[in-house]
Parts: C-alpha cells; sequence; structure tokens
C-alpha cells in the first residue's frame, strides 16, 4: 500500500481532531454557542490576575457584569446588601467557636480570633484562589460557600500569609 | 424550568431543560448530569437552591431541583 501524500495525512489528522474536538465540546442549545469548561484545561500558564491573551477589554467588563449576577444571586439579597454596605462578609467558623472569617472581594480571607482564642495558622491572611480564572465578585459568592458549608476543606488547602493582597487567579 | 450555572472566566454559562417530559427535555438534563459529573470528577463541587439560597451539595442530579451551579475547585497561596 502506498503512504498517503503528505496534504492528505494531513487532512486526516485534521479531521481527526475536528472529530476528537466536537467529542468534547458542549453546546448549551443545538447549534448554539460552546460551553467553556475550564476545569478541563490548564490555567497556569496565564499571568496573575488575567483571563487569557484572547480576552478583550469588552470581554473583561461583560465577563464582570455577569459575574455579578450570580454573584447575587448565589448569595441572595440579604447578604449582598449587607456586602455592598460594609464591603465584607463575616463568616463564623464552626469547628472553633470564637474564630470568624472575613471575606472580601478579590483579596485573602481575614481570620479574626475574639479574645482568648488562638488561631491554627500562624498568619492572620488565608490565601485562596480558584484553580481557574473567574471574576472577583462570583469567586466571592464561591468562596463564601466553601466556608459556610466545607470548612475543613478551606482550613486543608489554605495558605497562610503574613500579609493581605489581591487574590492573583481572580480579575 | 431548571438551569445550572456554569462559572468560567466568560462570568457564566447556563444551561436550562424545561420543565416537560418532551425529547428535548430529556436530552438537556442528561447534558447537565453529565457536566456536574464530569466537573465533580475534576475537582469541582456543586451547589444547589434550596429555599432560595446556595448550598454545597454531594447528592446526585436531581432534575427537579431549580438551580445548580459548578462552583471552582480552590488552591491555597
Amino acid at each position: 500500500m502506498r503512504p498517503l501524500p503528505v496534504a492528505s495525512r494531513l487532512a486526516a489528522a485534521l479531521a481527526a481532531v475536528r472529530a476528537w474536538w466536537r467529542g468534547r465540546s458542549v453546546a448549551l442549545e443545538p447549534g448554539g454557542p460552546l460551553l467553556e469548561r475550564p476545569w478541563l484545561r490548564t490555567w497556569n500558564h496565564l499571568p496573575k490576575r488575567s483571563a487569557g491573551a484572547d480576552f478583550t477589554r469588552a470581554d473583561y467588563a461583560a465577563a464582570r457584569a455577569r459575574a455579578r449576577e450570580v454573584a447575587r444571586a448565589t448569595l441572595g439579597e440579604t447578604l449582598w446588601a449587607q456586602l455592598q454596605r460594609q464591603g465584607y462578609l463575616d463568616v463564623p467558623s464552626t469547628l472553633q467557636p470564637g474564630l470568624t472569617y472575613r471575606l472580601r472581594v478579590g483579596r485573602r480571607i481575614e481570620v479574626r480570633c475574639a479574645p482568648g482564642i488562638r488561631s491554627p495558622w500562624p498568619s492572620p491572611y488565608l490565601c485562596i484562589n480558584p484553580t481557574y480564572p473567574l471574576p472577583e465578585e462570583e469567586f466571592f459568592a464561591q468562596l463564601y460557600l466553601y466556608v459556610r458549608d466545607r470548612e475543613e476543606h478551606v482550613r486543608r488547602v489554605a495558605a497562610p500569609q503574613l500579609w493581605d493582597q489581591v487574590l492573583g487567579r481572580t480579575f | 424550568m431548571g438551569r445550572l450555572i456554569v462559572a468560567n472566566r466568560r462570568g457564566h454559562q447556563v444551561l436550562e431543560w424545561p420543565d416537560t417530559d418532551t425529547e428535548e427535555a430529556r436530552q438537556q438534563i442528561a447534558l447537565a448530569e453529565r457536566i456536574i459529573q464530569e466537573a465533580r470528577a475534576h475537582g469541582a463541587m456543586v451547589s444547589k437552591k434550596v429555599d432560595g439560597q446556595h448550598v454545597l451539595d454531594r447528592a446526585p442530579f436531581d432534575p427537579q431541583v431549580e438551580e445548580y451551579q459548578i462552583v471552582a475547585p480552590i488552591a491555597g497561596g
């Protein structure tokens, strides 16, 4: 059997890649936009506070506006109003009474202890990022759910830090 | 109408399924279930709306739930 010409082999390879990609792609509705599933990619190559080189200024603005909607819906009106009023939400620890996690949009968690309560960490801030880029208000709402509902997981992954700083994987 | 919110760098995208016994509804429900399973397998969590509030949830997918959301995996540092 004669080998295929280079162009035919390239076309066959391209067709295989297309078929593989179609198998992995998910359209939100028939013929509609594709759903981006960020857990299937690695994002470590991105600079801090970036959503990718393909993102325009308009993309950032649109993403932040959409994130705000969903963060508000996730938290509910009462917590959302509280966040807008005071600039943070406090979540009391269920594992250690007297310890409170202060969450602020796009920043590290501040650990606050009542008098006589000792923090399990040597430093007052905890750095926790999403593993893929997210608008900061969207991640704030997700982090709130983690701290409230999966505190043990938060304590396992948190990186204690001496100082406050913006998060690197949100924008 | 049920919906799955997928948070990503676009802010979020939404997959909806109608509250009817149609082929379209079955396909969308199967897709939502597949996306949730895949996200969980990659370390993400899932929240569902209960009494107007989202709570993290480990239960199997239930198409009767009003709203699900994929919650990103987290890492320290």
